[in-house]
Protein backbone atom coordinates (compact mmCIF):
# COMPACT_ATOMS: atom_id res chain seq x y z
CA UNK A 1 0.00 0.00 0.00
CA UNK A 2 2.92 2.67 1.09
CA UNK A 3 4.49 1.14 -1.97
CA UNK A 4 2.13 2.10 -4.11
CA UNK A 5 0.78 5.32 -2.62
CA UNK A 6 4.76 6.22 -2.67
CA UNK A 7 5.62 5.57 -6.67
CA UNK A 8 1.99 5.85 -7.57
CA UNK A 9 1.56 2.83 -9.85
CA UNK A 10 -2.00 2.54 -11.26
CA UNK A 11 -4.19 -0.20 -11.11
CA UNK A 12 -7.79 -1.31 -11.73
CA UNK A 13 -9.37 -4.19 -10.48
CA UNK A 14 -12.24 -5.51 -11.15
CA UNK A 15 -13.54 -7.89 -8.32
CA UNK A 16 -16.57 -9.98 -9.29
CA UNK A 17 -18.73 -6.91 -11.31
CA UNK A 18 -22.23 -7.85 -12.31
CA UNK A 19 -24.48 -5.05 -13.75
CA UNK A 20 -28.11 -5.68 -14.41
CA UNK A 21 -30.48 -3.11 -16.25
CA UNK A 22 -34.11 -3.70 -16.83
CA UNK A 23 -33.84 -7.19 -15.20
CA UNK A 24 -31.15 -8.10 -17.83
CA UNK A 25 -27.44 -9.21 -16.67
CA UNK A 26 -25.40 -7.19 -19.43
CA UNK A 27 -21.73 -7.69 -17.39
CA UNK A 28 -22.15 -11.05 -15.31
CA UNK A 29 -19.41 -11.84 -12.37
CA UNK A 30 -16.09 -10.16 -13.98
CA UNK A 31 -13.19 -10.08 -12.31
CA UNK A 32 -10.15 -8.47 -14.26
CA UNK A 33 -7.08 -6.82 -13.36
CA UNK A 34 -5.25 -3.82 -15.56
CA UNK A 35 -1.32 -2.56 -14.99
CA UNK A 36 0.13 0.68 -15.97
CA UNK A 37 1.86 0.65 -19.26
CA UNK A 38 -0.07 -1.67 -20.31
CA UNK A 39 -2.12 -1.58 -23.58
CA UNK A 40 -5.29 -4.21 -23.03
CA UNK A 41 -7.71 -4.99 -26.09
CA UNK A 42 -11.74 -5.88 -25.12
CA UNK A 43 -12.90 -7.89 -27.77
CA UNK A 44 -16.48 -9.09 -28.49
CA UNK A 45 -19.18 -8.73 -31.16
CA UNK A 46 -22.05 -6.06 -30.63
CA UNK A 47 -24.00 -5.77 -27.54
CA UNK A 48 -21.34 -8.35 -26.13
CA UNK A 49 -21.20 -5.65 -23.42
CA UNK A 50 -17.63 -3.98 -23.91
CA UNK A 51 -19.00 -0.62 -23.49
CA UNK A 52 -20.49 -1.37 -20.25
CA UNK A 53 -17.50 -2.40 -18.93
CA UNK A 54 -15.95 0.52 -19.84
CA UNK A 55 -18.72 2.09 -18.34
CA UNK A 56 -18.48 0.22 -15.38
CA UNK A 57 -14.40 1.44 -15.20
CA UNK A 58 -15.22 4.94 -15.98
CA UNK A 59 -17.86 4.96 -13.09
CA UNK A 60 -20.19 5.90 -15.37
CA UNK A 61 -22.71 2.84 -14.13
CA UNK A 62 -22.80 1.29 -10.80
CA UNK A 63 -22.81 -2.39 -10.66
CA UNK A 64 -25.15 -3.91 -9.48
CA UNK A 65 -22.87 -6.25 -7.92
CA UNK A 66 -19.13 -6.43 -7.20
CA UNK A 67 -16.93 -3.45 -6.80
CA UNK A 68 -14.66 -1.35 -9.39
CA UNK A 69 -11.36 -0.23 -7.41
CA UNK A 70 -8.38 2.26 -8.78
CA UNK A 71 -5.29 2.48 -6.91
CA UNK A 72 -7.14 0.62 -4.59
CA UNK A 73 -10.01 3.00 -4.07
CA UNK A 74 -13.48 1.95 -4.55
CA UNK A 75 -15.66 3.60 -7.15
CA UNK A 76 -18.84 4.84 -6.15
CA UNK A 77 -17.31 4.20 -2.09
CA UNK A 78 -14.40 5.98 -1.69
CA UNK A 79 -14.49 8.12 -5.11
CA UNK A 80 -17.37 8.81 -7.55
CA UNK A 81 -14.98 8.86 -10.55
CA UNK A 82 -11.26 7.79 -11.41
CA UNK A 83 -9.30 10.79 -10.77
CA UNK A 84 -7.44 10.66 -13.88
CA UNK A 85 -9.26 9.46 -16.98
CA UNK A 86 -9.60 9.96 -20.62
CA UNK A 87 -12.74 8.61 -22.11
CA UNK A 88 -14.25 8.15 -25.40
CA UNK A 89 -17.38 6.17 -25.63
CA UNK A 90 -18.79 5.74 -29.03
CA UNK A 91 -18.91 8.72 -30.83
CA UNK A 92 -19.40 11.99 -28.79
CA UNK A 93 -22.04 14.74 -30.36
CA UNK A 94 -20.05 17.96 -28.56
CA UNK A 95 -21.59 21.22 -29.25
CA UNK A 96 -22.44 21.59 -32.19
CA UNK A 97 -22.21 25.39 -32.38
CA UNK A 98 -18.59 25.19 -30.98
CA UNK A 99 -15.18 24.96 -32.88
CA UNK A 100 -12.75 21.93 -32.22
CA UNK A 101 -10.71 24.44 -30.06
CA UNK A 102 -13.46 25.48 -27.72
CA UNK A 103 -15.06 22.78 -27.32
CA UNK A 104 -11.61 21.10 -25.94
CA UNK A 105 -11.05 24.37 -24.00
CA UNK A 106 -14.65 24.33 -22.21
CA UNK A 107 -14.02 20.59 -21.44
CA UNK A 108 -10.31 21.65 -20.27
CA UNK A 109 -11.65 24.43 -17.99
CA UNK A 110 -13.36 21.67 -15.69
CA UNK A 111 -10.03 20.19 -13.95
CA UNK A 112 -8.18 23.34 -15.50
CA UNK A 113 -4.97 21.45 -16.04
CA UNK A 114 -4.08 21.82 -19.79
CA UNK A 115 -2.81 25.23 -21.24
CA UNK A 116 -3.62 26.18 -24.70
CA UNK A 117 -0.64 24.71 -26.16
CA UNK A 118 -1.93 21.68 -24.43
CA UNK A 119 -5.39 21.63 -26.57
CA UNK A 120 -3.33 22.61 -29.78
CA UNK A 121 -0.76 19.86 -29.38
CA UNK A 122 -3.93 17.26 -29.11
CA UNK A 123 -5.43 18.81 -31.76
CA UNK A 124 -2.26 18.03 -34.04
CA UNK A 125 -1.64 15.12 -32.76
CA UNK A 126 -4.96 13.47 -33.69
CA UNK A 127 -4.76 15.40 -37.25
CA UNK A 128 -7.33 18.21 -36.62
CA UNK A 129 -6.14 21.55 -37.62
CA UNK A 130 -6.51 24.07 -34.60
CA UNK A 131 -7.34 27.47 -36.60
CA UNK A 132 -10.13 25.21 -38.35
CA UNK A 133 -12.79 27.83 -37.85
CA UNK A 134 -15.72 25.39 -38.73
CA UNK A 135 -18.19 24.70 -35.95
CA UNK A 136 -18.67 21.06 -35.11
CA UNK A 137 -22.10 20.73 -37.07
CA UNK A 138 -20.09 20.44 -40.45
CA UNK A 139 -17.21 18.22 -39.06
CA UNK A 140 -17.54 14.61 -40.30
CA UNK A 141 -17.91 11.39 -38.61
CA UNK A 142 -14.20 11.24 -38.83
CA UNK A 143 -13.29 14.13 -37.49
CA UNK A 144 -15.91 13.78 -34.27
CA UNK A 145 -14.25 10.64 -33.51
CA UNK A 146 -10.67 12.63 -33.54
CA UNK A 147 -11.62 15.16 -32.02
CA UNK A 148 -13.43 12.73 -29.46
CA UNK A 149 -9.52 10.95 -29.13
CA UNK A 150 -7.93 14.40 -28.61
CA UNK A 151 -10.32 15.76 -25.77
CA UNK A 152 -9.55 11.86 -24.17
CA UNK A 153 -5.51 12.61 -23.90
CA UNK A 154 -5.23 16.13 -23.98
CA UNK A 155 -4.88 15.65 -19.90
CA UNK A 156 -2.44 13.44 -19.62
CA UNK A 157 -5.02 10.87 -18.05
CA UNK A 158 -3.48 7.78 -16.30
CA UNK A 159 -6.24 5.36 -17.66
CA UNK A 160 -7.59 6.09 -21.03
CA UNK A 161 -10.81 4.29 -22.03
CA UNK A 162 -11.06 3.65 -26.17
CA UNK A 163 -14.36 2.84 -27.29
CA UNK A 164 -14.29 1.87 -31.18
CA UNK A 165 -11.84 4.28 -31.46
CA UNK A 166 -11.24 3.48 -35.24
CA UNK A 167 -14.77 4.08 -36.31
CA UNK A 168 -15.26 6.41 -39.17
CA UNK A 169 -11.50 6.66 -39.63
CA UNK A 170 -9.58 6.61 -42.81
CA UNK A 171 -6.16 5.02 -42.66
CA UNK A 172 -4.25 7.81 -42.06
CA UNK A 173 -6.12 8.21 -39.17
CA UNK A 174 -6.04 4.96 -38.13
CA UNK A 175 -1.96 5.21 -38.19
CA UNK A 176 -2.38 8.19 -36.10
CA UNK A 177 -4.42 6.82 -33.60
CA UNK A 178 -2.10 3.59 -33.08
CA UNK A 179 0.81 6.12 -32.86
CA UNK A 180 -0.99 8.06 -30.53
CA UNK A 181 -1.60 4.52 -28.33
CA UNK A 182 1.69 3.77 -28.09
CA UNK A 183 2.86 7.02 -27.02
CA UNK A 184 0.43 6.98 -24.14
CA UNK A 185 1.69 3.86 -22.94
CA UNK A 186 4.79 4.34 -23.17
CA UNK A 187 4.30 7.50 -20.30
CA UNK A 188 2.80 4.80 -18.18
CA UNK A 189 -1.00 5.13 -19.11
CA UNK A 190 -3.41 2.05 -18.84
CA UNK A 191 -4.91 1.74 -22.27
CA UNK A 192 -8.12 -0.09 -22.34
CA UNK A 193 -8.58 -0.35 -26.21
CA UNK A 194 -12.93 -1.73 -26.65
CA UNK A 195 -13.29 -3.02 -30.30
CA UNK A 196 -15.58 -5.48 -32.52
CA UNK A 197 -12.29 -5.51 -34.80
CA UNK A 198 -9.37 -7.86 -34.21
CA UNK A 199 -7.29 -5.68 -36.21
CA UNK A 200 -8.04 -2.67 -33.99
CA UNK A 201 -6.44 -4.85 -30.91
CA UNK A 202 -3.61 -6.13 -32.83
CA UNK A 203 -1.12 -4.10 -30.85
CA UNK A 204 -2.43 -5.02 -27.68
CA UNK A 205 -0.33 -6.53 -24.74
CA UNK A 206 -3.46 -8.60 -24.07
CA UNK A 207 -6.58 -9.62 -25.26
CA UNK A 208 -9.64 -10.26 -23.49
CA UNK A 209 -12.28 -11.70 -25.04
CA UNK A 210 -16.19 -10.88 -23.74
CA UNK A 211 -19.75 -12.32 -24.76
CA UNK A 212 -22.93 -12.24 -22.95
CA UNK A 213 -21.28 -10.44 -20.78
CA UNK A 214 -18.91 -12.80 -19.52
CA UNK A 215 -15.73 -12.85 -19.65
CA UNK A 216 -14.27 -15.86 -21.60
CA UNK B 1 -17.09 25.22 -16.20
CA UNK B 2 -18.92 24.37 -19.30
CA UNK B 3 -20.62 27.87 -20.37
CA UNK B 4 -22.29 27.52 -23.52
CA UNK B 5 -21.49 31.05 -25.26
CA UNK B 6 -23.73 31.66 -28.52
CA UNK B 7 -24.27 34.94 -29.21
CA UNK B 8 -26.19 34.61 -32.07
CA UNK B 9 -28.88 32.78 -29.52
CA UNK B 10 -28.62 35.71 -27.28
CA UNK B 11 -29.36 38.39 -29.90
CA UNK B 12 -32.51 35.89 -31.33
CA UNK B 13 -33.57 35.35 -27.95
CA UNK B 14 -33.39 39.42 -27.32
CA UNK B 15 -34.87 40.58 -30.37
CA UNK B 16 -37.72 38.29 -30.04
CA UNK B 17 -38.94 39.22 -26.95
CA UNK B 18 -38.83 42.36 -27.94
CA UNK B 19 -41.36 41.54 -30.97
CA UNK B 20 -43.22 39.53 -28.44
CA UNK B 21 -43.56 42.05 -25.97
CA UNK B 22 -44.81 44.74 -28.66
CA UNK B 23 -46.98 42.25 -30.86
CA UNK B 24 -48.86 40.51 -28.35
CA UNK B 25 -50.22 43.91 -27.10
CA UNK B 26 -51.00 45.01 -31.35
CA UNK B 27 -52.59 41.84 -32.04
CA UNK B 28 -54.69 41.27 -28.50
CA UNK B 29 -55.34 44.87 -27.35
CA UNK B 30 -57.73 44.62 -24.03
CA UNK B 31 -58.39 48.07 -23.53
CA UNK B 32 -55.37 49.66 -21.39
CA UNK B 33 -55.17 53.02 -20.06
CA UNK B 34 -51.65 52.76 -18.57
CA UNK B 35 -48.00 51.01 -18.81
CA UNK B 36 -49.67 49.47 -15.16
CA UNK B 37 -52.64 48.73 -16.59
CA UNK B 38 -51.62 47.33 -19.90
CA UNK B 39 -48.64 44.82 -17.97
CA UNK B 40 -51.45 43.23 -15.82
CA UNK B 41 -53.37 42.56 -18.84
CA UNK B 42 -50.60 41.22 -21.18
CA UNK B 43 -48.72 38.86 -18.47
CA UNK B 44 -50.70 38.75 -15.53
CA UNK B 45 -54.79 38.33 -16.29
CA UNK B 46 -56.31 35.73 -17.08
CA UNK B 47 -60.17 36.31 -17.91
CA UNK B 48 -62.16 33.48 -16.77
CA UNK B 49 -65.46 34.95 -17.35
CA UNK B 50 -66.27 33.49 -20.99
CA UNK B 51 -63.90 30.78 -23.15
CA UNK B 52 -63.51 33.75 -26.00
CA UNK B 53 -61.44 35.81 -23.56
CA UNK B 54 -60.34 32.61 -21.51
CA UNK B 55 -58.55 31.93 -24.64
CA UNK B 56 -57.40 35.18 -25.46
CA UNK B 57 -55.86 35.49 -22.33
CA UNK B 58 -54.47 32.41 -22.24
CA UNK B 59 -52.35 32.58 -25.34
CA UNK B 60 -51.17 36.29 -24.21
CA UNK B 61 -50.19 34.52 -20.58
CA UNK B 62 -48.29 31.24 -22.24
CA UNK B 63 -46.86 32.86 -25.55
CA UNK B 64 -43.84 34.00 -23.78
CA UNK B 65 -43.05 30.93 -22.18
CA UNK B 66 -43.28 29.22 -25.27
CA UNK B 67 -40.64 31.25 -26.91
CA UNK B 68 -37.96 31.21 -24.26
CA UNK B 69 -38.62 27.79 -24.11
CA UNK B 70 -38.23 27.47 -27.78
CA UNK B 71 -34.65 28.66 -26.91
CA UNK B 72 -34.07 27.52 -23.82
CA UNK B 73 -35.81 24.15 -23.35
CA UNK B 74 -32.88 21.72 -23.82
CA UNK B 75 -30.39 23.43 -22.49
CA UNK B 76 -29.63 20.79 -19.96
CA UNK B 77 -29.31 18.13 -22.67
CA UNK B 78 -27.54 20.74 -25.21
CA UNK B 79 -24.64 21.57 -22.92
CA UNK B 80 -24.45 18.58 -20.31
CA UNK B 81 -26.70 15.74 -21.07
CA UNK B 82 -25.10 14.34 -24.36
CA UNK B 83 -21.25 14.92 -23.18
CA UNK B 84 -22.14 13.33 -19.91
CA UNK B 85 -19.64 10.80 -20.10
CA UNK B 86 -16.73 13.64 -21.25
CA UNK B 87 -17.76 16.01 -18.48
CA UNK B 88 -18.34 13.28 -15.42
CA UNK B 89 -14.54 12.09 -16.54
CA UNK B 90 -12.89 15.31 -15.75
CA UNK B 91 -15.16 16.16 -12.46
CA UNK B 92 -17.53 14.62 -10.09
CA UNK B 93 -19.19 17.84 -8.78
CA UNK B 94 -22.55 17.18 -10.38
CA UNK B 95 -24.15 19.76 -8.14
CA UNK B 96 -21.70 22.64 -8.56
CA UNK B 97 -22.18 21.61 -12.61
CA UNK B 98 -26.09 22.00 -12.33
CA UNK B 99 -25.85 24.61 -10.32
CA UNK B 100 -23.93 27.08 -13.04
CA UNK B 101 -26.12 25.29 -15.88
CA UNK B 102 -28.65 26.86 -13.67
CA UNK B 103 -27.30 29.96 -13.33
CA UNK B 104 -27.06 30.21 -17.19
CA UNK B 105 -30.86 29.85 -17.89
CA UNK B 106 -31.33 32.20 -15.21
CA UNK B 107 -29.45 34.94 -16.68
CA UNK B 108 -30.93 34.45 -19.98
CA UNK B 109 -34.65 34.06 -18.53
CA UNK B 110 -33.90 37.72 -16.68
CA UNK B 111 -32.14 38.98 -19.94
CA UNK B 112 -35.50 37.77 -22.24
CA UNK B 113 -37.85 39.01 -19.54
CA UNK B 114 -37.05 42.46 -20.02
CA UNK B 115 -36.72 42.26 -23.53
CA UNK B 116 -40.08 41.27 -22.91
CA UNK B 117 -40.59 44.15 -20.90
CA UNK B 118 -39.09 46.94 -23.05
CA UNK B 119 -41.13 45.78 -25.93
CA UNK B 120 -44.30 45.76 -24.35
CA UNK B 121 -43.00 49.69 -22.68
CA UNK B 122 -42.79 50.59 -26.46
CA UNK B 123 -46.12 49.32 -27.67
CA UNK B 124 -47.13 51.61 -24.62
CA UNK B 125 -45.04 54.40 -25.38
CA UNK B 126 -46.84 54.92 -29.38
CA UNK B 127 -50.01 53.95 -28.88
CA UNK B 128 -50.91 54.75 -25.26
CA UNK B 129 -48.44 57.49 -24.87
CA UNK B 130 -47.32 56.33 -21.14
CA UNK B 131 -45.05 54.87 -19.57
CA UNK B 132 -45.16 55.33 -15.76
CA UNK B 133 -44.42 52.06 -13.52
CA UNK B 134 -45.21 50.93 -10.28
CA UNK B 135 -43.51 49.56 -7.35
CA UNK B 136 -46.57 46.65 -7.45
CA UNK B 137 -45.83 46.43 -11.24
CA UNK B 138 -41.76 45.81 -10.64
CA UNK B 139 -42.67 43.17 -8.26
CA UNK B 140 -44.81 41.27 -10.64
CA UNK B 141 -42.43 41.96 -12.94
CA UNK B 142 -40.10 39.91 -10.50
CA UNK B 143 -42.84 37.14 -9.82
CA UNK B 144 -43.39 36.83 -13.60
CA UNK B 145 -39.26 36.46 -14.23
CA UNK B 146 -39.33 33.68 -11.13
CA UNK B 147 -42.42 31.91 -12.78
CA UNK B 148 -40.81 31.73 -16.01
CA UNK B 149 -37.26 30.72 -14.71
CA UNK B 150 -39.27 28.04 -12.56
CA UNK B 151 -40.99 26.72 -15.81
CA UNK B 152 -37.47 26.36 -18.12
CA UNK B 153 -35.56 24.69 -14.33
CA UNK B 154 -38.77 22.16 -14.49
CA UNK B 155 -38.61 21.12 -18.17
CA UNK B 156 -34.74 21.05 -17.81
CA UNK B 157 -35.09 18.80 -15.13
CA UNK B 158 -37.28 16.90 -16.46
CA UNK B 159 -35.51 16.10 -19.60
CA UNK B 160 -32.90 14.83 -17.38
CA UNK B 161 -34.95 11.49 -17.20
CA UNK B 162 -37.54 12.03 -20.62
CA UNK B 163 -37.12 13.35 -24.24
CA UNK B 164 -36.50 17.99 -23.93
CA UNK B 165 -40.08 17.80 -26.21
CA UNK B 166 -42.05 15.32 -24.00
CA UNK B 167 -41.06 17.55 -20.97
CA UNK B 168 -42.28 20.42 -22.62
CA UNK B 169 -45.29 18.52 -23.34
CA UNK B 170 -45.77 17.31 -19.62
CA UNK B 171 -45.17 21.21 -17.86
CA UNK B 172 -47.65 22.40 -20.65
CA UNK B 173 -50.25 19.83 -19.97
CA UNK B 174 -49.87 20.43 -16.17
CA UNK B 175 -50.49 23.67 -16.67
CA UNK B 176 -53.14 23.52 -19.23
CA UNK B 177 -55.17 21.61 -16.23
CA UNK B 178 -54.63 23.72 -14.14
CA UNK B 179 -56.57 26.45 -16.10
CA UNK B 180 -59.23 24.02 -16.80
CA UNK B 181 -59.48 23.27 -12.89
CA UNK B 182 -59.53 26.46 -11.78
CA UNK B 183 -62.30 27.28 -14.73
CA UNK B 184 -64.58 24.63 -13.67
CA UNK B 185 -64.24 26.23 -9.93
CA UNK B 186 -65.03 29.88 -11.42
CA UNK B 187 -68.05 28.37 -13.02
CA UNK B 188 -69.08 26.58 -9.88
CA UNK B 189 -68.58 23.01 -11.42
CA UNK B 190 -65.54 21.82 -9.07
CA UNK B 191 -65.97 23.33 -5.21
CA UNK B 192 -62.49 23.82 -4.68
CA UNK B 193 -62.56 27.60 -3.74
CA UNK B 194 -58.89 27.89 -2.52
CA UNK B 195 -57.69 26.45 -5.79
CA UNK B 196 -56.59 29.87 -6.93
CA UNK B 197 -55.01 30.51 -4.02
CA UNK B 198 -52.70 27.36 -3.49
CA UNK B 199 -51.28 27.18 -6.74
CA UNK B 200 -48.12 29.68 -7.90
CA UNK B 201 -49.40 30.51 -11.12
CA UNK B 202 -52.43 32.32 -9.82
CA UNK B 203 -50.71 35.68 -9.11
CA UNK B 204 -50.04 36.38 -12.89
CA UNK B 205 -53.53 36.59 -13.52
CA UNK B 206 -57.15 38.38 -11.79
CA UNK B 207 -59.67 36.08 -10.39
CA UNK B 208 -63.29 36.82 -10.53
CA UNK B 209 -62.40 40.25 -12.21
CA UNK B 210 -59.97 41.82 -8.90
CA UNK B 211 -56.87 41.23 -9.21
CA UNK B 212 -54.55 38.41 -6.84
CA UNK B 213 -51.73 39.80 -6.27
CA UNK B 214 -49.81 38.83 -4.04
CA UNK B 215 -46.32 38.24 -4.57
CA UNK B 216 -44.83 37.99 -1.43
CA UNK B 217 -45.98 33.87 -0.40
CA UNK B 218 -45.80 33.42 -4.24
CA UNK B 219 -42.72 34.30 -4.56
CA UNK B 220 -41.59 32.03 -1.49
CA UNK B 221 -43.26 29.28 -2.93
CA UNK B 222 -41.79 29.92 -6.35
CA UNK B 223 -38.19 30.15 -4.67
CA UNK B 224 -38.77 27.40 -2.40
CA UNK B 225 -39.91 25.08 -5.59
CA UNK B 226 -37.16 26.09 -7.34
CA UNK B 227 -34.68 25.14 -4.83
CA UNK B 228 -36.65 21.30 -4.39
CA UNK B 229 -36.22 21.06 -8.19
CA UNK B 230 -32.96 21.86 -8.11
CA UNK B 231 -31.96 19.43 -5.41
CA UNK B 232 -34.17 16.48 -6.83
CA UNK B 233 -31.97 17.27 -10.80
CA UNK B 234 -28.94 16.60 -8.88
CA UNK B 235 -29.78 13.79 -7.18
CA UNK B 236 -31.09 12.13 -10.29
CA UNK B 237 -27.85 12.87 -12.39
CA UNK B 238 -25.27 11.91 -9.17
CA UNK B 239 -27.17 8.69 -8.78
CA UNK B 240 -28.57 7.63 -12.28
CA UNK B 241 -26.31 5.52 -14.60
CA UNK B 242 -24.79 7.28 -18.14
CA UNK B 243 -25.37 5.04 -20.95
Amino acid sequence: MFYKEVFKINTIHLNDVSKRIKKEYVLRNINLTFNEGCIYGLHGINGSGKTMLLRAISGLIKPTEGTVSINEKILHKDIDFPESIGVLIETPDFWRNYTAIEVLSSLGRIKKIVSEDDIINALNRVGLEPRDKRTIKKFSLGMKQRLGIAQAIMEKPKILLLDEPTNALDKSGISLIEEIIKEESSRGTIIIIASHNTHDLSNCDSLIEIENGYII
Amino acid sequence: MIYLYNRKKRIAIILSGIALGFFINYIFPLGAKDYDHQFLLTFGYIGFRDYPLLIITFTKWIMPQILIVYFMGNYFEESILTNLNMILSRTNKVKKLLMYSSINIFIITVIYCISLFVGSAIYSLIILGDFSISVEIIQQMFVMMLYLYLVLLLINNISIIIKPAHAVFVVFLIEVVIFILIKLSFDGFLNIASLHWFIPLRVLFYYNEKFCINNEPTGFLIILAIVIIFYLGSRIVEKRDVL
